[in-house]
Order: structure tokens, then sequence, then C-alpha cells
């Protein structure tokens, strides 16, 4: 293994993607431990490496004394070619041994674009990729992710899956895989211990029932006990939840190589669009002083040079303003900065950002996500037009000439006069900038960077009974936008359709997709989040084969009665409250945000015995 | 008043796939984790000062690498050493440390001088067991042109031959030999150690190459360890 290795790397690109002596990372003794578990990342290291719930369960699984975890990335296409030529299968870094040797395999879905790499990387390590005909000499596959939240593309492939956050779960988990193991029960009488876990998902114990129009009638449970409802794990308190004190430290360059600490965990927004801010909720601040020890810790055992306050809104944190202020004071001495991964739009955002960029000010990026006020009502962006224009103001007087926005096209009701809604607003933020650099010593141009994706519809969303829009049309957007775009001073960016197309399939897509998938691997697809690997021509004839129409799951409007493929997954926000917030989409009115307003009536803390926790100073109006 | 404290360190087969870049990395984060009180560059992007002999390619291991550090505060040479080799990964090791004044010419522009190691496999048995002949051969040559692709695109020709100084062959087996020998680094000339193994067997055979360590040769032809040189 070893020897063939060592003639395989110098042959190949990065090949320290494949080594496995980085700082932190953990070599435990196979032989001594009882359970096994290799993470799978469904994308190279350099992507896989970046991913903080990832890196939390490497450490939480390797500080038990009865389990080991270790990494395993999907080989990059040169890897691959010369680990079938010299017959090595896929390998955990750590111990180097084939994924097949281990107790189980989990894989995080965070992207639809990359479970054609799961099923590859299954074939590359030699484990059949069905439950059906996996044996007792494999390991079980498991899932985790967000897009577990309608995994049922992967049903064949899975045999659990484990809905929410991990931080607890796992242990569940593997308490019983010990005590399985131990008793030496096969794998369905381990898969009837695992069910009663809340939270834990086996798929192969329902059934799917369609009718006649093929939607979905049920997913019948096979197995008695069987529970109807997956719900959700949610880690009540984060300032208790586990968090690792070290993390491997890569010795390649990685996205967002630095430390990372959560400040925030859901996000009570309300975007209509954003399926993270529905899955994630209820909002949990962790406590400044928490995460002040963390960061220390972390900077101790790392080295890094920057510290980045990740969430899925960190200006919202109650403390961001303190902690951001005493982060920078705190580590300047020691050439350590600090960075916020996003940015609201307001005032308040650039006056942080002044904070973290004092000299070197790189360039801002804004999300108004919609051209004109009526969509960014539609979709619950509740930023005004005044809010954007008062915020870039703010940034380029403070010093900025940069500004990147982020806009989406196919959102619902969109017309043709929200699309060029973007390109005026876009033309508006470019004079502001002259207007406010002339006043300034600088003497550079302002410049606006536009970036478009396109609206993808996603499970347990108000918009989940959308049509997603054709890719005809999309490109007509496209098309105006980079028209009326052509403009000195503004650099125009957009996505390729046919990936959110095929991503608009998979998101909401059911069992029937399965087949699919294994066609198209077998085509040769993987990697389809990759541009220049994404193979369009050969996905349609994978659907072409297998008889199934890719425009009825990502082109087609659904009814308020439907059943869908992922609603016995529970992510404690209720359909009847999506099915409200879509209708208030279309009435153009916006939801506030119950962090700070009333209830939205969304149904989640009470069904699921949780609640926002926002870390107020007592007495300081935390009754809200 | 600030120091400066050079080291003599190696690159081990357990990081031998590290990027020159990697490795500046891997050894910026050890200074940091181990409170080196470093100095920092001035400007708006304040970097830590220190910098490596030179670049080591992708693949390569080395027992002679070189790196200078300017402190803040005075560090005993050892302390230097032993802080750092507590926090270096495994393969990379602080060999010896010492102080040396600040006015000491850069490594960059001092070391000019790399000797190697390369193992050759898989070689046609012709090849392995004429080692001999073949170096004759490559040392009586005038000239030994190869032909060098800059990222641009553009094909420049280099004469290797009066870069290399000193070769020893030695057959291990019937298809493998090893190959010893100096040759000029550095920013002035450049030879890849890839172009010398190729220029003398004209083959291509599985090459595994180490460096055996960086030196500075004088004019008077006399070489020293750039620990020596200040």
């Amino acid at each position: 293994m070893d020897k063939k290795l060592g003639e395989i790397l110098p042959l190949v690109s990065k090949p320290a993607r494949y080594t496995n002596n980085e700082l932190n990372s953990i070599h435990k003794n196979w032989d001594e431990i009882a359970i096994k578990m290799a993470l799978a990342f469904p994308d190279v290291y350099e992507v896989g490496m970046a991913n903080l719930g990832y890196k939390i369960l490497y450490h939480i699984i390797n500080e038990r004394e009865d389990a080991l975890a270790e990494r395993a990335y999907a080989p990059w296409l040169d890897m691959e070619e010369k680990m079938e030529e010299y017959d090595l299968p896929l390998f955990a870094l750590e111990s180097r041994k084939s994924l097949k040797e281990f107790d189980v395999v989990g894989f995080t879905l965070q992207y639809e674009l990359s479970y054609s790499n799961i099923l590859n990387m299954l074939d590359l390590a030699k484990i059949p990729r069905l439950v059906t005909e996996r044996t007792e000499d494999d390991p079980l596959i498991c899932v985790g992710g967000p897009c577990v939240f309608n995994m049922e593309p992967l049903a064949d492939f899975v045999d659990f899956a484990v809905v929410g956050e991990a931080e607890e779960a796992i242990h569940e988990v593997l308490d019983v895989l010990v005590t399985a193991k131990k008793e030496g029960l096969d794998k369905e009488a381990t898969l009837l211990k695992l069910m009663p876990i809340p939270g834990v998902y086996i798929p192969k114990f329902y059934e799917p029932v369609y009718n006649e129009d093929q939607t979905l009638k049920e997913l019948r449970p096979l197995v008695e006990g069987a529970p109807k409802k997956i719900i959700k794990r949610v880690v009540e308190d984060l300032d208790q939840a586990m968090f690792p004190d070290k993390f491997i430290v890569p010795f390649m360059d990685v996205v967002h190589d630095r430390v990372v600490v959560e400040v925030l965990r859901g996000c009570t927004r309300g975007c209509r669009f954003c399926q993270a801010g529905m899955i994630y909720r209820p909002v949990r601040e962790r406590s400044p002083e928490v995460l002040k020890e963390q960061i220390a810790k972390l900077v101790k055992s790392s080295g890094y040079e920057e510290i980045s306050l990740t969430s899925l809104s960190s200006g919202d944190y109650t403390y961001i303003r303190e902690l951001v202020m005493d982060l920078v004071e705190e580590y300047k001495e020691k050439g350590v900065a600090v960075s916020l991964p996003s940015l609201r739009v307001d005032s308040f955002s650039v006056q942080l950002a002044s904070e973290i960029q004092k000299f070197r000010k790189t360039g801002l990026t804004f999300a108004p996500e919609a051209g004109t006020q009526r969509l960014r009502d539609v979709i619950n962006k509740n930023v005004t037009e005044e809010d954007l224009y008062e915020t870039v103001r703010g940034a380029f007087a403070a010093g900025w000439h940069s500004i990147k926005l982020y806009f989406m096209i196919g959102l619902p009701t969109e017309t043709m006069d929200d699309v060029a809604g973007i390109a005026e607003l876009a033309k508006k933020v470019l004079a502001i900038g002259k207007e406010e650099l002339k006043k300034t010593q600088i003497k550079r141009r302002p410049t606006v960077s536009v970036s478009v994706s396109s609206f993808v519809p996603k499970p347990h969303t108000p918009f989940q009974w959308e049509s997603q829009d054709s890719i005809e049309l999309i490109r007509e957007k496209q098309n105006l936008l980079k028209d009326l775009l052509k403009v000195p001073g503004i650099n125009f960016q957009y996505h390729d359709v046919r990936t959110s197309f095929l991503e608009g399939v998979f998101s909401r897509g059911d069992r029937r997709l399965g087949r699919v998938l294994a066609k198209a691997v077998d085509l040769g697809c993987r990697f389809d989040g990759w541009t220049e690997h994404f193979k369009y021509e050969t996905w349609l004839e994978a659907f072409e084969l297998c008889g199934v129409d890719p425009h009825w799951y990502a082109n087609r409007v659904r009814e308020y009665p439907e059943v869908f493929p992922w609603d016995h997954m529970d992510t404690g926000v209720s359909k009847r409250f999506l099915w409200r917030e879509k209708e208030q989409a279309y009435a153009e009115v916006t939801t506030p945000d119950c962090r700070f307003e009333d209830c939205t009536g969304c149904a989640l803390c009470s069904g699921l015995q949780v609640k926002n926790i926002l870390k107020k100073q007592e007495g300081a109006g935390d009754e809200y | 008043m600030n120091t400066k404290i050079r080291i003599k360190f190696s690159k081990g087969d357990e990081v031998r796939f590290l990027s020159h870049l990697d490795l500046m990395r891997t050894v910026e984060r050890a200074v940091r984790r181990a409170e080196i009180p470093i100095a920092f560059s001035e400007g708006f992007h304040p970097k830590p000062r220190f910098s490596f002999a030179s670049a080591l390619a992708t693949g390569i291991t080395s027992d002679g690498e070189y790196a200078d550090f300017i402190l803040e505060e005075k560090l005993k040479p050892e302390q230097f050493k032993q802080k750092l080799n507590e926090q270096l990964p495994t393969g990379i090791r602080v060999l010896e440390a010492v102080e040396v004044p600040m006015a000491t010419s850069s490594l960059m522009a001092a070391v000019n001088l790399a000797k190697n190691l390369v193992t050759v496999r898989n070689l046609p048995e012709t090849v392995a067991s004429n080692v001999s002949t073949l170096i004759d051969t490559f040392i009586t040559k005038e000239s030994s042109l190869v032909q060098r692709t800059n990222k641009g695109g553009e094909i420049r020709t280099v004469d290797i031959r009066p870069l290399v100084y000193q070769i020893v062959g030695h057959q291990e087996d019937n298809t493998t030999l090893s190959l010893n020998f100096s040759c000029a680094t550095g920013s002035k000339h450049n030879v890849r150690p890839e172009e010398v193994v190729q220029a003398i067997l004209g083959s291509d055979g599985q090459f595994v190459f180490h460096r055996e360590g960086l030196y500075i040769l004088n004019p008077d032809r006399t070489v020293v360890s750039p620990l020596e040189a200040y």
C-alpha cells in the first residue's frame, strides 16, 4: 500500500491531498478500537477541510476511547486514474486502510452536485453501491448534513441517516454500534437498535407508494416501530456543545484555512428562499466568554493567522461589535487578523468592517438578493433601497473602492423589470461610489462586481411548491443583464444555469432518481460541482435511459396537498407555516424576525421544546 | 534590537510532498505556536520576517535546508531550536541554530550550490550497468543544452554542463542506480536535478530526489556551510 502510494504520488497533481501527517490529525491504534468510522467528504481535500461540522465530528468521535474517526476525500481525476491502474482502493488518510475495512462510512451531504462523487467513492473503495447488494463484510453507510433533509434520491445507497445537528446524536449512534459489535449483531439487528434514536432515519424500513400522476402517496413504514416522522436533532445550548480545542492544520492551501468559531447557530430572518434559515432554527448564540476561550485555544494549537467568526449571519450576534473589537485588540500584536464571512446590508456592518480592515480595505460584499423592492418583499429580504445606498455610501466614504453585490434570478413572481432592477441598483451603487471617492484622497475608480446566481427551489422552504425557471428563461434573463451591465466599472458574473437545473432536480427529488444517479456515474459523471467536469449531455442521457423526466422535478408547480418525499423529515417548522409564507410572498407582505418581534408561528419552539437563545446581559431588556 | 537566527533543517519523507509554499506556511504557523518573538514587516499587511535559502520542489526530501529568522527580542539559538522543534510537525526538524549578525547577507543571495542524491529505478539494464561510462561521456562534453519553458510559454536554452560540478555514480542493482552530484542553485544560475539526471542517462526511469545539503561556493572554489559563512 505505502509502496504503491509512494510510486503514484510523484505522478499526480497536489499530492499533499493524499498524505496524512498534518498537525493535530489523530492516529489511533487500529486494533485496540471497537468502532472505526471513516468520515468521507465527497469532494477534494481542500474543499472538505473547510467544513466546520466535519471538523467537529472528527474530534468528537476521536475523543472516545472505543471509537476512531479517519478522513477520506474524493480523489481528483488524475489520482483516480492512477488508483485504478495500481489497483489501489480508496483509503482513509490516517491509517491508509481501505474504506471497506471500516465499520461505518459516513458521507456528509453538503450539496446535491456532490452525489455522483459518493457513488464513485463507493466504487473506488470496492463497496457495493446498493444497500441490498452489500454484505456483512461491508461497512454500514450513513449520511448527515443539510441535504439529509431530502435524501430520498440517495435512499437506496444509504443504511442510515442522522437528521439535524450531530454533536449529541453521534454518541448515541456510536454507543449502539459498540454494543452491537460486542454482541455480534448482524446489520439488520444493528439497524433495528439504531431506529429508536431520535433523528435516525433508516431508508430501507420505508417504501414509497406513488399515485397514478406519479406524485408520492405515502412513505409507508415496513417495520414495526419505524417512526412516521424523523424529528431533527437540535443542540439546545451551544455553550454546552462540544467544540474541539484543536483543528487539523493542513499543509496545503485549503478553502477557509483559518481558526473558525461558530458565534451562533440558526437564523430567523425568514428569507423565503433560504433552506438554511428554515432547517437550522432556532437561533442559539454562544456567549462571548466561551467564544474567546475557544479562540485562544485554537490560535495556540494551530498557529493560524486568521480568526473567522462564522454563522449564517454573524452581524446579528448580540455582542458582535464588542467581540470584534476585543479580538482585534488582543490579536493584532500576534499578527492574527479577524474576519466575518458575511455582512448585512446596513451601516452597522460597515462600521464593523472598518474595525477589521483598518488598513487594507480589500473589498466588501453585500447580498440584496433581488433588484426591486417588490421582489425583495416577496422573498422577505428585509432590505430597502435606502439601506443599500446608505450602506455603500458609508463604505466608499470609509475608503473601500470595490463592492460586490450578490443577486438571484429566477425567483418566484420575477418579471423582466425585476431583473432589470438589478442593473439599475448596480449602476446607482457605482454612481454613489464615484461621488464619494471624489470627496476622499483615494485616487481610484470605484468598481462594482455583480454576481448573479439562479434560484433553486429547496425543500422545507416556502418556495418548495414553486417551479424552477426553465434553462431558456434563465438564459434570457442572464442575457438581459449582460446587455444592461456593459458599463465600465461594473463586472458581471453569473452561474452556469445547467448545474442549477441538475441541483433543482435532485434537491426536490425522490427515490426514483437513485437509478439515474447510478447510471450517470456509470457513464462517467463526477465532480458535477466543478464546471470543467460537469457533463450536462451525459446527465440528460442518464435521465433518458432511465425513462425519468428531470423537468417533472424541477419545473413543475406543486399544489398544497401534495405529499413530498421529504415530508417525513421534521424540521420543526410546520408545512402550514411554509404555505402561509408562500401566500404572503405572493401578497408581497413581509414577515418580521421573531428574535426581535412577535412569534411568527412557525411552530418550531413548541414542537421541539426549544427556544431562541440570545446572550443579552441581565436586566438589559431580555424580555421581548 | 532585532537579532537574526539562522537554522539548518531537514525535510523528511513524511512531508516530502509539501510544496515550497506549504513548507513556508507550516513554518510560519509553527513559529506562532512556539510563541517565538518574531519581527513583523511594516505596511498594511504585516508578515513575519523569515526567509528560506531556496525553494525545495514538491516531492524532494533534504538533510540540509536553511532559513533566517529576524527576532524582536533576543533568544538563545539553542532555545530557539528547542521551541520550534516542539511545534514542528513530524518530518521537519531544526538540526542546528546559530545567531548571525544582522548584516549577514541573505541566504538567498549567498547559497549557490546544492549537493544531490538521486536514486533512479526501473532503468534498462544497459543503462544501469553503464553508469560510469555515461558519466564520463557527460563530463567530457563541452556543453549540455536543456530547454526550459517559462510561464509565458517562451522556450529558453540553457547550457547546464558548466553548472554541474562533481558526479559520482553507483549501480545498486540491475535496474537501479544512484547519482551523487553538486550543481548550481539559486537566483544567478540554477539547475534542476532532473535536468542533470536526464542529460547523463538520456532515459526515463523512476526518480527519487534527495538534497543532501545547500552550500556556498566561494570565488576561490572553497565550499562552506551557510552556518559558517558570516
